[in-house]
């Protein structure tokens, strides 16, 4: 594939701390990379590299195959969408829009006829003449995005552009905002900590941790295979351990691994079962239904359990420190706090974590 | 391709004249005279001074010192009381004439003191309105004159300004929901006041207090024509032992000492502002939480408030009003005509010429520095911008006579500015700098970063995105500043009647002129200028009032 | 836009800074507050040299000369006008006067030629001395105190107004009277006197006549320290030109103290010659002789007229004391600030 972004080995010191550690990746045209990872995570100040508000301590940036070092942040076109719009309030929404182009020397005709497509594109037809500090929320980072737009830059780049908005508005925002990056066909770095968002918008996802490039990739890919511990962790898996920390029972299922390996149990692969007693040394048994295959097999404590609605989520003790989350469809009541129910896992619903190479 | 590099070097180019500009002024008419006069002072310290000893070595000095700070004291406290009934009736509540009400109470602070002086006299002195109508109604003049209380009530009179901006501004932001939750957690009105306000307005109640101890701390005018020979403050002490003494040595240990309690008042003060600045990040609609109850409580307060600081502007109204012992309206109808041969004691509307000039030249060149100070200043990634801010700041607090002396000492390399109306102009710009600097630092702090950065990924250069973005944003804030430097300029007297030449006197510098010199017309003459200078001043602070609510609108919808 | 409005209005200031550039020469002549002189005069001088003159004023006497000093070598006028004898060793020790014996000294008296390096020309004389109120005393039925002694009775309690000596040159001529009077021992016992006797003491002359002093103004005071010529004064500013003066000065022998202005031509100036005229000029009989009304002191020069006025109500003191110029030049911050201690604090 061919670059259009490329990125080599960045690296920035924020005084002592290093907040880039030798990021590299590369984004083709048309293609929309969104940069995930938790608040601190050194997301924006890539995103102000890329934009050439901040210079890189080391490494490189090239679009289009050209270094963008000594090229100033005006000079670059590369458009840059804030979190919070950063609208100009003294100018109208016609001529925040149109800002851009009378940067580049457009003359004003060709100017109006750009912000009107332009503000058509984000569906604000009309709203020219408004001031922008009568805008809603969605509003102003609709206006941000068609000023971004309007000069067509060769890389847009979006800082948590719905960050500020709620829910609802931010799931509609980022679908028309998936149409029209896709429409104009432009290629763009999107910055969330909002895993939904990520997923939603981006061609492939980049998790960024601690100034780390941990894994980059389709998000089906990355659904399906989280890669590290890390990332993992970060993608909200609660069930990610070391192998050793793993009642016997259930260490054997992950081969002959080392005691080091991590390993992931994801809480929908977990299944309970009502406990038969019976008399003897093997202790309880579980009745098996028909027709399923379970991996392994144990009992457990109900230390907690909560619905959500959509879901049940239980908190299984194993004793011995170890507690597992399950995650069960609401079909499936689970039992009171405190009874002892017996706990199978799913085939394919665990797997080691660490043999995975961090990007393709 | 070496563009980065050419940009890198325009930057820093342009950073530098940023601070190149306020520093040389501020290096060549602050810091160069004021290090000649201290050389001057600290030769005559080596070389052993006998009065150095007369002085510090008796308990003057202590006395001095002690009579400064406790004058100071009392009229920050007596201001607190004053202002702060005024400050929470304009900040809590909607009334008739509530614009009005804080236009009449901020005029005194921008009147040069000699007139406030004058129309505390004019009052309260022993031929004033009041021992007038007490002779006439008890058969006694009752009357004040070289007093400590006079002092105070006049100090009083001129700092309410500072409080009642300072605090008032400040409670006004204070959400409604605040005192909502205080009254259903069981507080009432006054155990409201002190568990709720009082903690919520301490930082903005300190920081106002010790910008008044400042002014009265460092305070010329009012003491020396109010309190008489005999009251000494370390400021008048200075005026003294320099000018008229010549005892520079002395003089200029004073000034040291001043210097360095001034210095430090300020750096506090820096802090603190700073501190409830960031604090409260209320919601910044000040309008919407006004009650429209009908209370008689805070519209009788704001009514005694504003006529106690309408008196002494009024009795200065009056006297200019009464030629002899008949009303007349001579005082104004002669304001054109010069009075003498002219070469002295130039004609009223002369005067007013040239202040309107030196305020319009001044107020440029405050302008100017204190952008350039500002801009600079207000880039977050400059290390010890602190300790830079209270340097700049630093003209605000300085006894006015050391570096009127060291004007005349050092201004004549490379030209000779001595005598000049440059000089005025600098010297008033110089008194400006400070509060320009002051209105316009937060001004351009509270532009937002990225309103700069996204202009920037926009194709706009810097010099562009200066034009097109910050500079539109602060221009309320800068015409602010420019009417601030404008008032300040044309009630400053001690600069003016330092360097003036006469036949270019200023509107205070003649209102003094005229208040001293013989003849039944020259003292309702004088207040009638000083009525013209309430005027001006009162119409500028108009404008500056509508441009604050521009900017108030402004600052609130970008909070939205 | 803004920066062109900036720099034009520099320009402008320039423009008027230095006019002197463009126009013939300036003669620059700085004095003290209390200066004053006819404009048609004036331009007679300007006209006869074809240059402009130019007044710089500053303050108090002892302000302006202190002014005068710290400029030494480089100095902002080139003429100043307003040493008194009080301040006159100051003056000559900073040695900021070029030295110039002017002809017309021969018509001035021997006792107003104090320096004999003629580096400062006598022009003035006035005796600071006690002015009364006629109408009051008279309505009292009081005699005038006879002499300084007299104002530590009790019937002279809360009569007296007095200036600092250390912001007005009348004062600090009272403060030398009384030093002459009752001998460096005892000149403060009487001071500790006066201030038991409730004299009052204000910061300038001005304020002590036009505001404290019941026949100028609505004060409280029939009795004030002001110059022999005061009576005069009242008689040429009062609307109808009364035949005798409300006030009068007490005049004997051992209560006043006789004040003498010089002038001199400052070191360092670019016009000497000039300057020099300019006090030929000042000394010569039509200068003089405008002094007595422009600023109500004698002129030095006895050749000069003095106008009516000044003939039938001015007076002098009986008889000046024998304190020098450099006893005085040596005291003079001692005894302010022992006078300071007693009086004031």
């Amino acid at each position: 594939m061919k670059c259009l972004l490329e990125v080599e080995n960045i690296e920035k010191w924020h005084g002592l701390l290093k907040t880039l550690d030798g990021i590299s990746l590369c984004l083709g045209e048309g293609e929309i990379l969104t940069l995930l990872g938790p608040s601190g995570g050194g997301k924006t100040t890539l995103l102000r590299i890329l934009a050439g508000l901040e210079a890189p301590d080391r490494g490189r940036v090239c679009l289009d195959g050209r270094d963008l070092a000594p090229v100033e942040p005006h000079r670059r076109g590369v458009g840059l969408v804030f979190q919070d719009a950063a609208l100009f309030p003294h100018l109208n929404v016609e001529a925040n829009v149109a800002f851009g182009l009378r940067m580049a020397g457009m003359k004003k005709r060709e100017r109006q006829h750009r912000v009107f497509e332009m503000l058509e594109l984000v569906g604000l037809s009309g709203l020219e003449k408004r001031r922008v500090d009568g805008l809603s929320g969605g509003e102003r980072q609709r206006v941000a995005l068609a000023r971004s737009l309007a000069p067509s830059p060769k890389l847009l780049l979006l800082d948590e552009p719905l960050g500020a908005l709620d829910r609802n508005l931010r799931e509609r925002l980022a679908r028309d905002l998936r149409t029209i990056l896709k429409k104009q066909q432009l290629t763009a770095v999107f910055v969330t900590h909002d895993q939904e968002e990520a997923f939603s918008l981006g061609d492939r996802i980049a998790v960024l941790l601690d100034g780390r490039l941990e894994r980059m990739d389709t998000p089906e890919a990355l659904s399906a295979y989280p890669g590290s511990p890390a990332v993992a962790r970060f993608l909200g898996e609660p069930n990610v351990f070391t192998l050793k920390d793993l009642p016997a029972a259930f260490r054997g299922l992950f081969g002959d691994s080392s005691e080091e390996t991590a390993v992931l149990i994801r809480p929908e692969g977990i299944v309970l079962r009502p406990l038969i007693p019976v008399d003897g040394e093997a202790g309880p048994f579980p009745v098996l239904a028909s027709g399923e295959k379970d991996a392994a097999f144990l009992s457990a404590h109900v230390k907690e359990r909560r619905f959500f609605g959509a879901f049940f989520r239980v908190e299984l003790d194993f004793g011995g420190g170890f507690v597992l989350t399950a995650r069960l469809p609401v079909s499936m009541v689970p039992p009171d706090e405190g009874a002892r129910v017996g706990v199978a896992l799913k085939e394919g619903m665990f797997f080691a974590l660490n043999d995975v190479q961090k990007d393709r | 391709m070496d563009t980065g590099g050419s940009a890198v070097r325009k930057a820093v180019f342009f950073k530098g004249l940023l601070f190149l500009i306020p520093a040389l002024f501020l290096a060549y008419f602050y810091f160069y005279p004021l290090l000649r006069m201290a050389g001057l002072g600290f030769s005559g310290i080596w070389a052993g001074d006998p009065g150095l000893a007369r002085f510090f070595g008796s308990r003057d000095f202590v006395s001095v010192l002690a009579f400064t700070f406790w004058q100071a004291l009392l009229s920050t406290l007596l201001t607190l009381v004053f202002a702060l009934p005024g400050a929470w009736v304009w900040a809590r509540f909607r009334f008739p004439g509530r614009g009005i009400f804080a236009l009449v109470v901020s005029l005194p602070f921008v009147l040069p003191a000699v007139v406030v002086a004058a129309a505390f006299l004019s009052l309260l002195g022993p031929s004033g309105i009041l021992a007038d109508l007490s002779s006439f109604l008890f058969g006694r003049p009752l009357y004040l004159e070289d007093s400590l209380i006079l002092v105070l009530l006049a100090h009083g009179f001129f700092n309410y300004a500072v409080v009642f901006r300072i605090v008032g501004g400040f409670w006004a932001r204070i959400p409604e929901s605040v005192w909502e939750a205080a009254r259903i957690l069981g507080a009432g009105s006054f155990r409201s006041f002190l568990h709720v306000a009082l903690p919520l307005l301490a930082p903005a109640l300190l920081s106002a207090s010790l910008l008044v101890f400042l002014f009265c701390f460092s305070s010329f005018g009012i003491i020396l024509m109010l309190g008489g020979p005999a009251m000494s403050t370390l400021e008048t002490e200075i005026y003294r032992r320099a000018m008229h003494l010549f005892q520079l040595p002395v003089a200029t240990l004073l000034a040291c000492v001043q210097l360095i309690l001034n210095f430090a008042v300020i750096f506090v003060q820096g802090r603190l502002e700073k501190r409830f600045q960031t604090a409260l990040a209320f919601s910044g609609k000040p309008e919407n939480s006004l009650s429209h109850g009908k209370k008689r409580l805070p519209v009788l307060l704001a009514l005694v408030s504003g006529t106690i600081m309408a008196l002494p502007l009024s009795a200065m109204v009056l006297a200019s009003l009464r030629v002899g012992d008949s009303w007349s309206l001579a005082a104004y109808t002669q304001l054109f005509r010069e009075s003498g041969d002219g070469l002295f004691l130039i004609s009223p509307a002369a005067a007013m010429g040239h202040s309107l000039i030196f305020a319009l030249a001044s107020m440029s060149v405050a302008l100017l520095t204190g952008l350039c100070a500002a801009a600079f200043l207000s880039r977050s990634d400059l290390r010890g911008k602190n300790l830079m801010e209270t340097f700049f700041m630093l003209p605000l607090a300085t006894s006015a006579v050391p570096l009127g002396l060291g004007f005349i000492l050092a201004l004549h390399w490379p030209i000779d500015l001595r005598g000049t109306p440059l000089l005025i102009v600098m010297a008033h710009s110089l008194v400006g700098f400070p509060f320009v600097m002051r209105v316009l630092l937060p001004a351009f702090r509270s532009v937002p970063k990225n309103l700069m950065e996204a202009a920037m990924t926009l194709g706009a250069s810097p010099a562009r995105t200066w034009r097109l973005v910050l500079f539109p944003l602060v221009l309320p804030a800068v015409g602010a500043a420019a009417i601030f430097a404008f008032t300040i300029s044309l009630g400053e007297f001690g600069a003016s009647l330092f360097a003036v030449r006469p036949e270019l006197a200023t509107l205070p510098v003649s209102i003094y002129r005229y208040l001293s010199h013989p003849g039944a017309l020259n003292y309702p003459k004088a207040m009638a200028m000083g009525v013209w200078l309430m005027v001006m001043t009162a119409g500028s602070f108009w404008l500056l009032s509508r441009l604050m609510g521009l900017m108030k609108t402004r600052s609130t919808q970008d909070e939205k | 836009m803004v920066l062109y409005k900036i720099i034009s209005v520099l320009l402008l200031l320039c423009s008027m800074a230095f006019p002197a550039m463009a126009a013939d020469q300036v003669l620059r002549v700085m004095s003290h507050d209390s200066f004053s002189m006819d404009a048609a005069h004036v331009r007679a001088f300007e006209e006869a040299h074809g240059v402009k003159v130019r007044f710089l004023k500053a303050s108090g006497t002892g302000a302006a000369l202190n002014q005068a000093i710290l400029s030494r070598g480089k100095p902002m006028a080139d003429v100043f006008y307003g040493v008194d004898n009080t301040f006159m060793g100051r003056a000559l020790e900073a040695d900021i006067f070029l030295p110039h014996a002017s002809p017309l000294l021969e018509n001035v008296p021997d006792h107003l030629k104090l320096d004999p390096s003629f580096r400062l020309t006598p022009m003035a004389h006035g005796d600071i001395c006690i002015n009364y109120d006629k109408a009051w005393f008279a309505q009292k039925g009081l005699q005038p105190p006879a002499s300084l002694k007299d104002l530590l009775k009790p019937e002279y309690k809360g009569l007296l107004v007095v200036q600092n000596p250390a912001t007005s040159s009348p004062g600090l001529g009272f403060l030398l009277a009384t030093v002459d009077a009752f001998g460096e021992d005892g000149w403060l016992a009487f001071w500790e006197g006066l201030r038991k006797n409730d004299v009052r003491v204000v910061a300038s002359w001005k304020e002590a006549y036009w505001g404290h002093f019941t026949a100028a103004s609505k004060g409280k005071r029939p009795l004030v320290v002001s110059y022999g010529a005061s009576p005069a004064a009242e008689v040429h500013f009062a609307e109808n030109k009364p035949e005798k003066s409300p006030t009068a000065a007490i005049t004997a022998k051992g209560t006043g103290f006789r004040q003498v202005e010089f002038a001199g031509i400052l070191r360092g100036t670019a016009l000497p010659e000039l300057a020099a005229l300019w006090l030929d000029w000042m000394l010569d009989k039509p200068v003089q002789e405008a002094i007595p009304l422009s600023m109500f002191m004698f002129p030095a020069n006895e050749k000069a007229e003095l106008p009516e006025v000044f003939q039938r109500h001015a007076v002098k003191l009986e008889g000046t004391g024998g304190l020098s110029s450099e006893r005085i030049h040596a005291m003079r911050e001692v005894w302010m600030d022992s006078w300071t201690r007693a009086v004031l604090r």
